[in-house]
């Protein structure tokens, strides 16, 4: 196995294509703490060569209808190119209710620390 | 990606071509690391390549650079190295810490650039560069106080910046930088120039960065050092006042008041030592240099949109189809070259790496129609699992290739240091890797690097 991976031999996940394959490009959240008020993928879903366009009304168990930090997922795209699949996830209009946010270390430790999400540890 | 706005690219061999394609707004590109990384997009490129303006000479005790120099040709040139007491060599290794992006950037380009946190800027500074700009209205000379404060003034209009000159060597020079880790730009960086004339300095030049700007001279500390022998207490003077009188930065990475205390002690470091070593006439240490490789000057290529580009792809004669905006990396990727993979796209991480005429190079950062009538070399091309390379046979012994996703950049830029330097010492080789693998030590790899070494 070394010796492929030495000599470009190894086929990593980017590495394969298979007949009619997409790609994905995702829509990150530019803000630290929002809930999804409405989405409009109609203009993303005109392109042509999107195959399909999610947001949290399509998918509500991965796409939460709140986004907890800068990067969150918003929406994914599918499409026939990288270049238009990013593209067509830029295209997606978002009305996002801000929701507050705890933006530094000190923030983050008080008492009244805006929170974005609770993990249960049992 | 940012190449895609790319609509046409020219190659000319006339310095007169390349100022009216930029008179009409052109972008220049030299070795692509800031051209293609950058947030502004460039519609119409114009390579310097058929320029040739490559050369590092001397003359009458000057040191002449050749605006499109690579970094590493500079930082390997004996010539840099006398004539700047070893100041521009080693700037151009802590400003661009990356050997590939090193083996790209060039000096004309980073002067351009006028990044306001660069040493090498400040290194210019404090070496007093003269900067030779060709320019539809006649030649321009612009000393480094005036050229780097706003290159673009200069260069408005047409101007191509041709070369630039290091003007009578200094007798001592340091510089001394703090930045959060060694890859990332220095919070603060100080260089200093001395001449010392029996026990006095008869010149001191002191440019520092982390401003609000670019990088600066700070002329009021200079004078208080002039003719003076360099006395403890003024030196600590001139530090201070390199701290209050240079308008530091107010940003994420540190508070003005952080850096300005930092240029303090730092200023103080740099002078005594810049005043020692000039005193002794020792310049700054820097590894020893090496020849330049043979550089061959591709043809001129007047308008390419798109076509056909010929390459030497891996020992074989290819004929591939690009896009002006396409890159090296795409064409190679679209011909099932898979042993180049995309990692950063800033040329950093180097899993992209190829050997471009022998010379590793980023091929995310790389021109497709660059490497026309070029030789390209790939780790499939270096050798094959049946008939591999003793690189790559020693890296998968040592079990340097890891999960072999960064091995591309590892294994070529090993290769072309083996080709320069048969026989390297492990600061040579930890140097040639360095910045390429973000998950080891690197001692298996250099290790294995060092093994190969031995048994040729």
């Amino acid at each position: 196995m070394s010796l492929r991976l030495a000599t470009g031999q190894a086929a990593f996940a980017g590495d394969h294509t298979l007949p009619g394959m997409l790609h994905v490009a995702l829509r990150r959240s530019t803000s630290a703490h929002a809930r999804v008020r409405a989405a409009d993928a109609r203009a993303a879903r005109q392109l042509p060569g999107v195959a399909a366009v999610l947001t949290c009304a399509e998918a509500p168990l991965v796409l939460g209808e709140v986004v907890r930090f800068v990067g969150d997922r918003l929406a994914v795209v599918a499409a026939e190119e990288p270049e238009l699949a990013m593209r067509a996830a830029e295209l997606v209009a978002f009305d996002l209710e801000a929701l507050p946010a705890s933006l530094d270390a000190a923030a983050a430790a008080a008492d009244e620390a805006a929170v974005a999400g609770r993990v249960s540890v049992s | 990606m940012l190449a895609h706005g790319i609509r046409s690219y020219h190659r000319p061999t006339r310095i007169e071509e390349a100022q009216d394609l930029a008179a009409q707004g052109a972008v220049l590109l030299a070795g692509g690391t800031r051209v293609l990384t950058s947030a502004k997009a460039a519609a119409n490129v114009v390579d310097l390549v058929g320029l040739r303006l490559d050369v590092v000479d001397v003359e009458d005790e000057d040191l002449h650079v050749g605006a499109t120099t690579t970094l590493s040709e500079l930082a390997d040139s004996a010539a840099a190295h006398s004539l700047s007491a070893g100041l521009l060599p080693l700037a151009c290794r802590t400003a661009v810490p990356s050997p590939l992006l090193r083996g790209m950037a060039t000096i004309g380009g980073e002067a351009i650039a006028a990044d306001p946190d660069s040493e090498l800027v400040a290194a210019l500074l404090a070496l007093n560069a003269v900067f030779m700009v060709s320019h539809p209205e006649g030649p321009r000379e612009s000393p480094a106080l005036r050229f780097l404060r706003d290159p673009g003034r200069d260069l408005a209009g047409g101007g191509v910046l041709r070369a630039l000159v290091v003007p009578g060597a200094p007798d001592g020079a340091a510089l001394e930088r703090v930045a959060a880790l060694p890859s990332l730009p220095p919070l603060v960086a100080v260089a200093v120039t001395t001449k010392v004339s029996g026990d006095k300095l008869a010149r001191v030049r002191v440019a520092v960065t982390g401003l609000d700007g670019p990088p600066a001279r700070v002329l009021d500390a200079e004078s208080k050092l002039e003719r003076t022998a360099g006395e403890e207490d003024v030196l600590e003077t001139a530090a201070s006042l390199v701290a209050s009188n240079a308008r530091f930065r107010d940003d994420e990475a540190a508070s003005a008041s952080l850096r300005r205390r930092m240029a303090r002690v730092l200023s103080l470091r740099a002078l005594r030592l810049a005043i020692s070593r000039g005193r002794q006439r020792q310049p700054l240490a820097t590894t020893r240099p090496r020849p330049a490789p043979l550089r061959r000057v591709p043809a001129p290529l007047p308008n390419f949109t798109s076509g056909r580009v010929e390459l030497q792809l891996n020992g074989r004669a290819a004929r591939l189809d690009a896009d002006a905006r396409t890159t090296l990396f795409e064409l190679l990727r679209s011909a099932q070259v898979y042993g180049v993979k995309a990692g950063c796209g800033s040329g950093r991480c180097g899993t992209c790496a190829v050997l471009l005429d022998g010379r590793p190079v980023a091929s995310c950062l790389t021109l497709a129609v660059r490497a026309q009538g070029r030789s390209v070399l790939t780790l499939e091309g270096l050798g094959s699992v049946e008939r591999p390379h003793p690189l790559q046979t020693a890296f998968a012994e040592a079990g340097a290739a890891q999960c072999g996703y960064c091995t591309p950049g590892l294994l070529l830029g090993a290769r072309a240091l083996l080709e320069a330097v048969p026989h390297p010492s492990e600061a040579d080789v930890r140097d040639a890797l360095a910045g390429l693998c973000r998950c080891t030590g690197y001692a298996r790899a250099v290790a294995a690097v060092q093994a190969t070494a031995g048994r040729s």
